[in-house]
């Protein structure tokens, strides 16, 4: 019995991989990483490594981290393309209301609109207090086109990119990467907290930050009209299971689960989950 | 497949990248089904190697772990294994297509010890050292994997 099941895992596995079709690796790619050179990160690490041992605390890091400080964006990257070449330090505005009067609420709530044909597909909102909560939407529409829009404690993102670019979005700098063909993402911050935005396909990403420039932020009850039919009860579960996680795909019901608990509570760091999230249910 | 692999230099770097991309976006996307979550989720592996470059000794090992944990921590949050385990039809009659929804209903850890004891053949404490656990802790989530999909896939 025991050989057959691991067999059979196995051949489920790679039959499972074979379906997976990857498009060859262009070798620019990983040449764009040369943005942040190796041979520097060699002679620095010793020292960087002693010095960050010895004067980096708790404390500091935690203040760090609430209070985001001057984003460096490394500009060398695909030649051709706005800011390739050049190393611009920007510093956004993380208080400045992209809608005068609205603040980003919690979840974070936010409509597409004036986008014809593209319609809300998935939200997901997991709580963690004001600093780690995580809301998240997909829009799609009929012609294949997706735009997912995560919002993030400040500070989180953008910073992780192979080869980011300076893009101006929303009326701020934004940190943008190309993550493959037809497909940007871009990082900015706004209202308190850092949007991101991952769209495909894009002819250029000029038109990803034409459509992200429709994205409105509301009031709850703004918001709550605009949701589908289907996901309407997204709307009273945030409200009423404010510690839970709250998610809802286009087919689906809208359901509510125990958030993960994550070591030393940064949730979108790169941490370690020490307990599995409580199963799922319908709320 | 080179268990410890030493690359130095940044040709290195670009040849790892293009030899392995491919098979981590596999490995990643039999941990969260969607490619292209998979595609970002390696993509910031390869970067966060990238930054670690000079001190890392066996950067495939490296990566794995960092496309491992990535993936188990998109899958908890995002919770796809359980929006799958949704879609379940009782009396499906493919049974490899059974076993394949068994294992994405797996929970992330479970599913990540059967991912890389038989997708990636790697040892129990091979996987040890990748998720980061104790070998008896790989074991016994092994044990309660296949009895999971043992379940899963009789008549």
């Amino acid at each position: 019995m025991t050989t057959d099941i691991d067999s059979e895992i196995r051949s489920t596995l790679r039959r499972w991989a074979a379906d997976v079709t990857v498009g060859e690796v262009d070798p620019a790619d990983a040449s764009l990483t040369r943005a942040f050179p190796p041979a520097d990160r060699r002679h620095r690490a010793p020292l960087v490594g002693a010095a960050a041992a010895i004067v980096v605390a708790g404390g500091i890091v935690a203040a760090l981290l609430a209070r985001p400080g001057p984003t460096r964006v490394h500009t060398t990257g695909v030649a051709g393309t706005p800011g390739a070449g050049v190393t611009k330090s920007t510093v956004p505005d993380a208080t400045k209301p992209s809608v005068p009067g609205t603040t980003l609420g919690q979840p974070a709530m936010i409509v597409l609109s004036g986008a014809p044909g593209w319609h809300l597909s998935y939200f997901l909102d997991v709580p963690g207090g004001p600093q780690l909560r995580y809301t998240e939407y997909h829009f799609t529409n009929a012609k294949g086109g997706y735009l997912q829009v995560s919002f993030y404690p400040p500070g989180t993102r953008g910073h992780q990119s192979l080869h980011p670019m300076a893009i101006e979005v929303r009326g701020v700098t934004g940190v943008l990467t190309q993550e493959g063909a037809r497909r940007y993402r871009i990082d900015w911050t706004e209202l308190g907290r850092t949007w991101e935005v991952d769209g495909s396909p894009f002819a250029n990403p000029q038109a990803l930050v034409s459509l992200v420039a429709h994205l409105r932020v509301v009031d709850r009850a703004t918001w709550k009209a605009s949701l589908p039919a289907a996901a309407s009860p997204v709307a009273a579960a945030v409200t009423a299971h404010p510690h839970l996680e709250v998610s809802w795909s286009a087919g689906s019901p809208v359901t509510c689960s125990s958030p993960p608990v994550v070591a030393g509570g940064a949730a979108f760091a790169s941490t370690t989950t020490t307990s599995p999230v409580a199963a799922g249910r319908r709320c | 497949m080179s268990k410890a692999m030493t690359v130095i230099g940044d040709t290195s770097f670009d040849a790892l990248y293009r030899a392995h991309y491919g098979s981590m976006v596999r490995l990643a996307t039999l941990l969260v089904d969607r490619q292209e979550l998979a595609e970002e989720l390696v993509q910031d592996a390869f970067a966060r190697l990238y930054q670690h470059w000079s001190k890392v000794v066996s950067p495939l090992p490296y990566l794995r772990t960092c496309v491992v944990h990535a993936s188990q921590d998109a899958l908890r949050r995002r919770r796809l294994a359980r929006r799958h385990q949704g879609r379940l039809v009782p009396g499906v009659v493919d049974p490899t297509e059974h076993l394949r929804d068994a294992i994405v209903a797996l929970p992330a850890r479970q599913r990540a010890v059967i991912v890389l004891r038989f997708y990636e053949d790697l040892t129990i404490d091979e996987i040890a050292d990748s998720l980061k656990c104790r070998p008896g802790t790989v074991k016994s989530s092994l044990h309660r994997a296949l009895s999971h999909l043992r379940k899963a896939i009789e008549p």
